[in-house]
This record gives C-alpha cells, structure tokens and sequence, in this order.
C-alpha cells in the first residue's frame, strides 16, 4: 500500500511518498519520511520492505559521500543510480534487498533526472515513474496531464491531483504524504499533504 | 507467469546481401504495466557486431556490463576489435558458468565478418548457440516473429528492401503479443555505415 512517485520539470526533479509506516493491519505511525537526501542535490524516495528501506538507502548515502570524500567532488546522478543498481544487483542472488527506488537528482551540466530502479536492479532513465499500487493512479494521472517543461506550480497542482485519485480510489490509501523536490540550489522538503494529523511522538 | 516474460521483449536478426539489421521493440514493463517506451535493447559492441538481450531486464543490462568489460580488456589485449563468431563464443560461455543459476536473459548477435559476411546468432538462457543463415529471434514475441520472418525472408536483399522486411515483421509480431511493442528500434548495418531508425507502430 506505500505510494512513491515522482516527475521531472524543466530545471527541477519532484518526489512524492506516503508517510505511513505499517506492520500488517496495524499503522505504527503516519509521519514517516521516506524520502532520503542522499546528498545536496540528490533524492532517494524508496519503497518495499522496512528494515530494507532504512539499511538500504542509508548504506548508498554513506557509500555517496564516502566518494565525495576521497575525490572532492560529488557524484552524478546517473552514477549514483548505477552504482544503486549495481548493489542491488549483486545482492540480488544472495541475499536481494526488497527495496524500489526513485532517484532524483540535479547536475549542474545535465539538469534535472529520475531513475526507475526496481528491486530486481532494472534501471531505467524516466520522465515520471511510480512504485506501489498507487503507481496504477499516479502513471495514469500523469500521463493524462504531464508535458514536458511544466512549471514548479503546474507540477505541484499535478502531484495533488495524483493524491486526490490513491485517497479516493485506493482501498487502504495512505493518509498523508511528503513532496520533496530537487532544483539547482539543492535538495529540500517541499511540503506535506496531510488529512490525518499524525501524534507528536 | 515465466521470469523470462517479466519484462517482455522482442528482438529479430536477419542476413543481407553484404549487411545485416537487428530490431527490437522499445517497452519496458512490469508484467501488465509498462514502465517505459523507450527502452534500448540493443547494443553496439563494436561499429560491425550488436548484440541484442531480451528477458529480464536486470539480467540483460548486467549481461551487457560484462560483456562490455570483457570486450574492451580484448580490444586492450589483442589490439583490434573481436569477431562475431568470437563475441558469440564468449556469451556462450558467460552463460554457461552460470549454468545452474543463469542469467534469464537470451542474445541475439550480430555482426559483420572479417570478409563483410553477415553472422547472426542467438543462444539460450545457458548458452546453446544457434547459428542461422536467414533471420533469428528471441522474446515474449518469438513464436510470432518466427512465422513473419519465414513468410516475409527472402535471401539476398539489398539494406533498403531488408529494412523494410525486417520492420514489417517487427511490427506485425509484436502487435500480436501485449508485452512487447510500443515502437520499434532497428540498424541496418552495411561494411560502409550504420543506420538507427525508430519505428512507429501501434502506441499500445
């Protein structure tokens, strides 16, 4: 039931998750935040298997500015989408983490990109992507009201109408969400879509 | 439903007069649903051999890794670029040292001999070659691309009419299977040059 999508504008990359975290038929919070900053300008929004999620994503920060460290300068996106798959792929017959991911990330030369990276390590290079049984709603949606070189606003007005259809049309639809987006002055939460005001703790 | 048909695919080779085209579809999916249209299966090696890798898409793209890696320490070693009877020997051979847990992937090679003969070649998942004189197909749309090129073959065709062949036959076999399609990706390669053409078929 976890939602992640997420598209790419003209000088910006926007990522969208669901905030709740579920074991079985329990919600132990609505306030989690699935959406990682991998770096300055890059954006991890991942999806599958919890304990998987966290490990996985923190293992690729670490190993993203242990790079950035030893040569003084920071990693493409493409390379660090390549470098994801390629753990996932070794780790994919012996021991395969069940986590999809969503890159996002802006290059000073390239622009704005997202990576489709599914948990069997197939990657590819997209405009819009989606994981979950959201992604059935969300690929829908923006293909019906996606074009390239959308505005920050009309992107925005995109991502609400895609949460608008998981609430209404998926079952055991996640309440809230988080939108993070990534441009040239860097990576950064955007805002939250709450409906259910999730507790303090 | 069979891994090999997680991803769909379809790839066809077929023999020229002096030339080769190999073509592909362009969809990407996740069993019902399609993730991408823009896919690229194909891959250039060197400027006279292409391989296309159909199957699971993770498997193909870290088949296409290694074989990359291996051509180019060739290309460093041997200080020329390898032949396709070579480059299709070697794939067989990747394939086979994981023979009890392969890669669900199946190549189509294809490539210009030293004596500008076209060499077309597919393998199974574990390496089987199958080398053809006339045309060779690999993914979820193999059986129908089987039939449209034993119809539409003729032996012999100049790059022009073989482009044609080879596109109609695309086109009329992955309108027949719903995990492969949306466009086509074809090079007619001659000893001269190599030509990339997009296909537009049925968008669905």
């Amino acid at each position: 039931m976890e939602c992640v999508f997420g598209l790419v504008g003209n000088d910006y990359a926007i990522v969208v998750a669901d905030t709740s975290a579920v074991h079985s038929i329990l919600v132990h919070k609505s306030n989690e935040d699935k959406i990682m900053v991998l770096d300055s300008h890059k954006l991890v929004a991942a999806s599958g298997e919890p304990g998987d999620r966290v490990q996985f994503t923190e293992y690729i920060q670490k190993n993203v500015a242990l790079y950035q460290f030893r040569n003084g300068i920071p990693l493409t996106t493409a390379a660090a989408a390549n470098f994801t798959r390629g753990e996932l792929a070794t780790a994919l017959r012996k021991n395969p983490y069940q986590v999809n991911v969503l890159m996002a990330g802006y290059d000073k030369e390239i622009g704005p990109s997202l990576y489709y990276i599914d948990y069997i390590a197939t990657l590819h290079k997209v405009d819009r992507g989606a994981f979950g049984y959201g992604s059935y709603f969300c690929l829908a949606m923006m293909d019906r009201h996606y074009h390239s070189g959308m505005t920050v606003e009309e992107a925005i007005d995109l991502v609400d109408k895609c949460i608008l259809e998981i609430r209404s049309r998926l079952v055991v639809a996640p309440p809230n969400f988080v939108i993070k987006i990534v441009d040239k002055d860097g990576a950064r939460e955007y805002a939250w879509r709450e409906s259910v005001k999730p507790d303090a703790a | 439903m069979s891994i090999f048909e997680y991803n769909g695919s379809a790839l066809v080779a077929m023999v020229g007069k002096n030339c080769f085209a190999i073509a592909s579809d362009r969809r990407l999916g996740v069993q019902l649903q399609t993730i991408a249209t823009d896919f690229q299966r194909i891959h250039k090696i060197h400027d006279r051999l292409f391989i296309g890798l159909s199957g699971l898409a993770t498997d193909a793209q870290t088949l296409y890794q290694r074989l990359m890696f291996r051509h180019k320490l060739y290309q460093l070693r041997e200080e020329r670029d390898m032949k396709p009877e070579t480059f299709a020997s070697l794939v067989s051979a990747l394939l086979y040292e994981k023979r009890f847990g392969p890669y669900f992937c199946q190549p189509v090679i294809a490539g210009l001999s030293d004596d500008d003969k076209p060499f077309i070649c597919t393998t199974d998942s574990i390496g089987a070659k199958e080398l053809a004189k006339d045309f060779v197909v690999a993914g979820t749309a193999g059986d129908s691309l089987y039939g449209a090129c034993e119809a539409m073959f003729k032996p012999d065709m100049e790059p022009e009419e073989l482009f044609e062949t080879l596109s109609q036959a695309l086109l009329a076999s992955v309108d027949r299977d719903c995990l492969s399609g949306w466009g086509g990706h074809i090079y007619i390669v001659t000893p001269t040059e190599v030509k990339e053409c997009t296909l537009k078929g049925r968008m669905d």
